[in-house]
């Protein structure tokens, strides 16, 4: 914590490497977040900088009251939804809140044989669960978030971090039971 | 005796196991939901695929740079057509009180000459904009 502290005041006294070092330290923070929750890939370094230049520009309401990696997250949250509600916007999908796959028949055998591996099956299969369920389940398991901390980035209640988390994870399970007999 | 537990039930005991992590006391040792939810937990802590760029802190760096760069300019140039401003309105009132008329044939000269004066104001916003515009392009097309 007071290392944090001491990096925003050299950051907040003009030090511009200094913010050189934040960025690396919470890159991969911001890119899991921005990956899982953008679908437009080309789009998600561009949204990252935006990530990290509001950053540097709102360093100076940081009051601590939370981790930096906290308040980090929110803000990419926040940007990612926003670019995602403009997207949808802008192609008139409505942001889905259904809980089921979408009904592409990705389990042929052609198919199965691309997916050989679980990981990117997976990865496949979370790319199409609605936006809710992929921002819990990547600050859960990639970010390592506890369901408190998702409570203050997503402003989501903890009960309902945990209902996403636990439905979302028992669809993926569903899924994945149905490849690995297939695979077999 | 067959332990069936519940998805919520494994899903708990697995968020506290590390992702190799056996479960002793599950009594059926082919437990097919056990084993797939393993894999879904070793799954979900891989990254996603792709990655930034090895320079992406740099272009951070660069481009908050450049946005403290542009915001100087815009208060120099800022400053110095308000002294610029400041300057014609005091030599014009000093010249007025010298020499009147002469005071006076500036102020017509800059009236008849103000819709150019406008225009030409204006070209130049467009073609700062348009260049403006230009460099972010070329900057996005970069990355």
């Amino acid at each position: 914590m007071m290392e944090e502290r001491e990096l925003v005041q050299w950051i907040l006294a003009g030090n511009t490497n200094a913010f050189g070092h934040l960025v690396r330290q919470y890159e991969k923070l911001v890119f899991y977040v921005i990956r899982r929750l953008v679908t437009e890939q080309q789009d998600v370094e561009d949204i990252c900088q935006e990530v990290f230049i509001k950053v540097y520009k709102n360093l100076s309401s940081f009051a601590f009251e939370a981790k930096l990696s906290t308040w980090i997250a929110r803000i990419a949250y926040l940007t990612a939804v926003n670019y995602v509600k403009k997207s949808e916007r802008h192609q008139t999908i409505p942001m889905s809140e259904t809980l089921e796959f979408t009904d592409e028949e990705q389990d042929g055998p052609a198919q199965l044989l691309v997916q050989r591996d679980v990981s990117t099956y997976v990865n496949q299969l979370i790319e199409q669960l609605p936006l809710p369920y992929r921002t819990v389940l990547t600050l859960y398991h990639l970010n390592e978030f506890s369901c408190e901390e998702i409570e203050q980035i997503t402003g989501m209640p903890e009960g309902t971090v945990k209902s996403y988390l636990f439905r979302a994870r028992k669809q993926l399970k569903d899924k994945l039971t149905t490849y690995l007999k297939n695979e077999r | 005796m067959k332990n069936e537990m519940s998805d919520e039930e494994l899903q708990q005991l697995l968020d506290g196991a590390s992702p190799s992590h056996r479960l002793p006391f599950i009594s059926q040792p082919e437990n097919d939901d056990v084993t797939t939810y393993q894999h879904l937990f070793t799954a979900l802590k891989q990254s996603p695929p792709g990655s930034l760029s090895p320079n992406f802190s740099a272009s951070v760096v660069n481009q908050i740079q450049l946005q403290q760069q542009r915001a100087t300019n815009r208060r120099f140039y800022g400053v110095l057509s308000t002294l610029f401003l400041i300057g014609l309105a005091l030599s014009v009132a000093w010249g007025g009180l010298l020499d009147f008329r002469s005071s006076q044939l500036v102020l017509q000269t800059l009236d008849q000459a103000k819709s150019w004066l406008f225009f030409g104001l204006g070209c130049l916003l467009i073609i700062q904009l348009l260049d403006h515009q230009l460099i972010k392009k070329r900057m996005r097309l970069l990355h």
